[in-house]
């Protein structure tokens, strides 16, 4: 059986999050023909990622320009090119907006959602979604039931395997979709949320800290230490809402999802919430005052002690270690 | 005006029983998300007036776990129950939701920003596509005047703000506002409520698309989700720093 996948991309400042391009790869490793809908603001934008999306696997590159961030108008532009040639499997990276989109969709082809994906195979010729529920406690194995089965993987959980030769995607225009139905009307981001800059998407050492820093002031011990790491800071929920730091640096459901090689959890518990958001990181360090803390059960080194006074002797001791 | 709240009670530790169905048997509460959810129903009825009515599909034992949205404020409470709607996924789920929201008429739905098992972040969209309304999903602060919804959303890129005409859906983006704490005199008169049921049958839905025969999903298997390796835990004596440091020399970490 030949198999049809479309990636609903979402480039954010020109660039697809490495999560989007593990998403591809997945799709490449249980899909014949692998496309990939590609809406930018102007067409020119398209150049410069079909190189990238030609390394993991896609053979196909349908651009759309002038969308507007909203989930009506890619709703309607997935349909009609579904309607025109069928898909087996349409893949999105976790976002608010593609929530959003795969939802409407489910409805709109009476298809099948499966959602928090962090993997995808070919069993007997039959696709098994791999899920993680309930709090990242349960590994769930998920199916679908006639077609196209949606895929909704979780935000940076898959990694992107190059293939071996590249290939060069044909680039096709799509017309912007004629008829949206009802929709929102959006203003522009107004910057609280400090797009992007908190360099976490793509950070391979992440200095978390939570409310056990019990002041804003604190942060700064962070910093110095992601800092010496080469690093970036992330935040428990807590802190965003006592307002010391912003939403961007948030980790776990309402926030972000990490996989860095390094997250060192500073005065965090480990709350459920949490933990999904930075589970799968490579390695865990744990520092709390509080031995019983759930966070020291997903860590592989923790110490119990007080993070005002073992930071800054880490961060004193890295800088000594590297001459600097 | 009529505001319609989606709640989804669940037991406050849901897991799975050996059909990879999600048991039900713990007793199911209010999540802290639905009840910000009722909480900003109720705000906004209280500015504008009219009327709340809570809206769950839920086994019938679980249905007393929306008294307590009834104390706090809300008008009504109606129950979507029946064997023929066990087992399903997000698009029947959205089947029988979206039915049961026609037969009201709300002029806005408003949903939490996740159910406490799910946790699929997806129903307040399914249902905007069955009822051909806009959707405004993750809001942190909502308004309603002059016939339209506004709100702050949050998302990836920051906070933003968007609105639609009503009828619209709207759901949070988390625990966005603090519920009223209900007096004792509204807990007891909730408790002595009649809650409205809707069955599936009234719902005016072909029975191929509720429950498991209308789902496109299903669970292959479930496990627990393999642990990381044993960890090693230690206690500053005030040396723990070389420790780490050591650590994460080892693991080429530095
Ligand atoms: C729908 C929903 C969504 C949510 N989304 C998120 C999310 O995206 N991200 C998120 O983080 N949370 C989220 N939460 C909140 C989550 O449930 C927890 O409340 C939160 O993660 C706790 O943050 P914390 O660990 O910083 O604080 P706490 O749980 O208060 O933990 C603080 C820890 O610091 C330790 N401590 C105190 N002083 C020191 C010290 N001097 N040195 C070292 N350790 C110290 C304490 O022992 C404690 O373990 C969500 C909750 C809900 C209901
Ligand atoms: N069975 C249900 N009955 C009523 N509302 C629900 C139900 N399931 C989910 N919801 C609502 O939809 C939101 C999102 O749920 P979910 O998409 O399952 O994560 C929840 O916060 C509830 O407001």
């Amino acid at each position: 059986m030949t198999r049809r996948a479309l990636l609903v991309a979402e480039p954010r400042s020109g660039a697809l999050s490495a999560g989007q391009l593990g998403v591809l790869s997945a799709l490449a490793g249980v899909a014949q023909t692998v496309e990939v809908l590609l809406p930018v603001e102007a067409e020119g934008d398209a150049a410069g990622l079909t190189g990238v999306l030609g390394r993991y696997g896609a053979g196909v590159v349908r651009v759309v320009t002038g969308l507007p961030a909203t989930a009506a108008p890619r709703v309607a532009v997935v349909a009609a090119l579904h309607r025109e040639q069928p898909y087996d499997l349409v893949a999105f990276e976790n976002s608010s907006l593609s929530a959003d989109v795969a939802g409407a969709l489910a409805v709109r082809l009476g298809a099948g959602v499966c959602w928090d994906l962090v993997g995808l195979d070919d069993v007997a010729g039959e696709l098994v979604g791999r899920c993680l529920a309930l709090g990242d406690s349960t590994a769930v194995d998920v199916g679908w039931v006639g077609g196209p089965a949606l895929a909704l993987f979780r935000t940076a959980a898959l990694d992107a395997q190059e293939l071996p030769v590249a290939g060069t995607p044909e680039l096709v225009a799509v017309p912007p979709p004629v008829e949206v139905g009802p929709d929102v009307s959006v203003s522009e981001p107004d910057g609280a949320g400090e797009t992007g800059r908190s360099g976490l998407d793509t950070a391979e050492i992440v200095v978390a800290g939570g409310r056990g820093l019990g002041s804003a002031d604190n942060i700064a011990l962070l910093e110095e230490l992601a800092q010496v790491l080469g690093g970036a800071v992330a935040v428990s929920m807590p802190v965003v809402d006592r307002g010391w730091y912003p939403y961007a640096h948030q980790v776990g459901q309402t926030g972000r999802t990490v996989r860095p090689r390094l997250y060192l959890a500073c005065g965090i518990s480990g709350a459920v919430q949490h933990r999904v958001g930075m589970s799968h990181s490579g390695t865990v360090v744990a520092i709390n005052t509080d031995p019983q803390a759930p966070i020291f059960d997903v860590c592989d080194l923790g110490v119990v002690g007080d993070l005002t006074s073992l930071v800054p002797r880490i961060t004193a001791l890295v800088r000594e270690r590297s001459g600097a | 005006m009529r505001i319609v709240v989606c709640v989804k009670p669940v037991p406050p530790e849901p897991t799975l029983d050996d059909a990879g169905r999600l048991d039900r048997s713990g007793g199911a509460a209010l999540t802290g998300v639905d009840e910000s959810a009722v909480e900003t129903a109720l705000r906004v009825r209280d500015g504008v007036g009219g009327e709340v009515v809570v809206l769950a599909m839920v086994p019938p034992d679980a249905a007393d776990a929306l008294r307590p949205a009834l104390a706090m404020g809300a008008d009504r409470a109606v129950v979507v129950a029946g064997d023929a709607l066990a087992g399903a996924d997000l698009l029947a789920t959205s089947s029988a939701l979206a039915a049961a929201l026609r037969g009201l008429g709300p002029d806005l739905v408003v949903l939490g920003a996740a159910s406490g098992d799910g946790n699929g972040a997806l129903l307040w969209a399914a249902l905007g596509e069955r009822l051909g309304l806009p959707v405004l999903s993750r809001a942190v602060e909502v308004t309603v005047a002059d016939g339209r919804v506004r709100a702050t959303r949050q998302t990836e890129s920051g906070l933003h703000r968007a609105e639609a005409e009503l009828p619209a859906v709207l759901a949070l983006s988390g625990e966005v506002c603090v519920p009223r704490y209900p007096s004792f005199r509204d807990v007891i008169a909730a408790k002595k409520a009649v809650l409205e049921t809707v069955t599936p049958a009234e719902l005016g839905v072909p029975e191929s698309e509720l429950g498991a025969a209308g789902s496109r999903t299903r669970v292959l298997a479930a496990a627990p989700a393999p642990a990381r390796g044993e960890a090693e835990i230690i206690e500053d004596d005030g040396d723990a720093h070389e420790r780490v440091v050591d650590f994460l020399a080892q693991r080429r970490l530095l």
